[in-house]
């Protein structure tokens, strides 16, 4: 089953063209890891999907109503914004009323005991430490209990651990059947725990596929300028940027 | 404090202090024996300053007070900022500025409800201006720009009015409007200014969910079935219809709008929508206290609300501004 759906889109900011006929689908059960050099168009690219912004092309989310939008897809920016001192567990509950449901729905409490959250419930949001903040704003987007989730480089702000949990919180979405769209720069993480990798370089998709089948050696000198050391382990792939090249 | 019993604290308090405004005046009279005149027609001149004064006064303060609370809360929601206030958006200083030029060009007196008719107009002028600039495709940002540059022009256009006053009784009676006040004022006050206010509460309520999701953002908040275009008229247009009619009948009156979301922010647990109707029992409670505390200070002298407001308001944001020092 198709969840979102691509068809030449094209999104610019100002004059400049910064996504260009971008074609895809997502289907249930794909976790996608978003890659690309910064300013390749990945958080545009998420934008323009969900309708955010104004686009050229079709993309199935953005002809929704904002409302049928909110049940389908939870959005997860990337600059952290907690605006007042509310408690985290009600932060985390603005995922369900989204979804116009009560603010103690169970989604709530599984979402909090999904990141971990349940020892910081009453505490306030606002008053937490940025990689804190962070696990609360990914709980409040699983909050929202809808079938696509597109993250924003997420575990950004994250320690290893914390960035491996919640690699593996999506992942455990896509089991589920659910689909999740999450941008990140930690490609070893992306090889690891996605089951898609779509690599997104000056406003277009360079490469869509697999890990193993799309982060090539030319791949990676050509898209990130960067030598990699890759290797197959018990845990998984290993894949380890090394030292740029060219200029 | 759970949100009931705060909710129902703050109606108590406005209770009490609207009894109070109601037997706080100059005449020589013991409360019991006002409020008994108020309910019981002596046919004497009591009953009719209960009725025709004091009642009508006591009114325009809490929905005044209502007005300034309600959109003082909305408008930090909105911004996300805890310093905006109603006036940021220039529609206050845009009815002033109506005001002072009825009072100016003597249409003030053509008849009793011209000055703050004229009011209203400039408040609909500004917020014309405001929606043009900031209209539907504008973020949080143009508003607060359009609003400084209204507020800006507004208040240049009223300085050069009394600049150029030939008359200084008119240019006397144009300062003490814009100093603010509740003081001769009857029920054709509240019958003008009632439906307009009542427009803009009923906006503002509808408000509550959108400023909830607004806490993560705009990006999020749109991405949460928040329409943001829609959101933002009906908060525009809310707080003006609440604010222009309020400065239409009061004159300016600051502070209220900013001190009260600051000082019940806590105690609704920082959340927005819960903050709206606090703030508007806590701007009630506040607007009447101070048109009490006008006529107990000073009696005989006509203290202006809008000067005492700032007088204590000030301080208080003062001391609130002392103990958030070294706070994030």
């Amino acid at each position: 089953m198709t969840v979102l759906m691509l068809d030449r889109l094209t999104a610019r900011r100002g004059p400049c063209e910064v996504l260009e006929h971008i074609s895809l689908s997502v289907g249930a059960g794909e976790c996608v890891g978003l890659i690309g050099p910064n300013g390749a168009g990945k958080t545009t690219l998420m934008r323009a999907a969900l309708g955010l912004m104004p686009i050229e092309g079709t993309s199935s989310l953005a002809s929704l109503s904002p409302i049928a939008r909110a049940a389908t897809a939870a959005w997860l920016p990337q600059s952290p914004e907690i605006a007042w001192p509310v408690t985290v567990s009600h932060l985390v509950a603005l995922g369900a009323m989204a979804r116009g449901r009560s603010l103690d729905h169970p989604t709530v409490d599984h979402a909090l005991d999904r990141m971990g959250l349940a020892a910081f419930r009453n505490r306030a949001a606002n008053g937490l430490s940025g990689g804190e903040q962070a696990r609360v704003l990914i709980a409040r987007a699983l909050a929202q209990d809808t079938p696509l989730l597109l993250a924003d480089e997420p575990i950004a702000g994250l320690d290893p651990a914390q960035q491996i949990r919640t690699m593996r919180v999506f992942r455990d979405l896509a089991r589920e059947g659910r689909s999740v769209i999450v941008s990140l720069h930690d490609l070893g993480l992306a090889a690891r725990h996605c089951t898609r990798i779509i690599v997104v370089h000056a406003g277009a998709i360079a490469a869509d596929g697999p890990a193993e089948a799309v982060l090539t050696d030319t791949l990676m000198a050509k898209v990130f300028g960067v030598t990699s050391y890759r290797a197959e382990t018990a845990a998984g792939p290993v894949f380890q940027p090394m030292d740029t090249v060219g200029p | 404090m759970s949100f009931r019993v705060l909710i129902a604290s703050l109606s108590a308090l406005v209770a009490v202090l609207f009894a109070l405004s109601l037997v706080t005046g100059v005449a020589p009279v013991g409360p019991g024996e006002s409020l008994a005149a108020l309910v019981h027609d002596d046919a004497g001149p009591l009953t009719m300053v209960m009725r025709e004064i004091r009642l009508p006064r006591a009114i325009l303060a809490v929905m005044v007070g209502v007005s300034l609370g309600l959109s003082g809360a909305a408008m930090q929601g909105f911004l996300r900022n805890p310093l905006a206030e109603p006036g940021l958006i220039g529609v206050s200083s845009s009815a002033a500025l109506g005001a002072v030029l009825a009072l100016q060009t003597g249409f003030a007196a053509a008849f009793t409800l011209a000055l703050p008719v004229a009011a209203l107009v400039g408040a609909v002028v500004g917020v014309g201006v405001i929606l043009f600039l900031a209209g539907p495709g504008g973020g949080a940002f143009t508003l607060i720009l359009a609003g400084i540059a209204l507020s800006a022009l507004t208040g240049a256009l009223t300085s050069l009015v009394l600049n150029l006053s030939p008359n200084p009784f008119a240019a006397n009676e144009i300062v003490f409007w814009m100093m603010g006040s509740l003081s001769d004022r009857s029920f054709d006050h509240v019958w003008m200014a009632l439906p307009i206010m009542a427009l803009g509460w009923l906006a503002l309520a509808r408000t509550g969910r959108g400023l909830e999701a607004l806490t993560l953002g705009e990006d999020a908040a749109a991405s949460m079935g928040v329409d943001l275009a829609r959101l933002r008229l009906i908060l525009l247009g809310g707080v003006a219809a609440s604010v222009g009619a309020a400065t239409a009948v009061a004159g300016a009156i600051g502070f209220v709008g900013l001190v009260v979301p600051h000082l019940l922010r806590p105690l609704v647990g920082g959340r927005p929508s819960r903050l709206l109707l606090a703030s508007a029992l806590g701007g009630a409670a506040l607007v009447l206290a101070a048109d009490v505390a006008v006529r107990m200070v000073l009696p005989g002298r006509d203290l202006k609300l809008g000067v005492l407001m700032a007088l204590v308001g000030a301080p208080v944001f003062l001391h609130l501004i002392w103990r958030m020092r070294g706070q994030p």
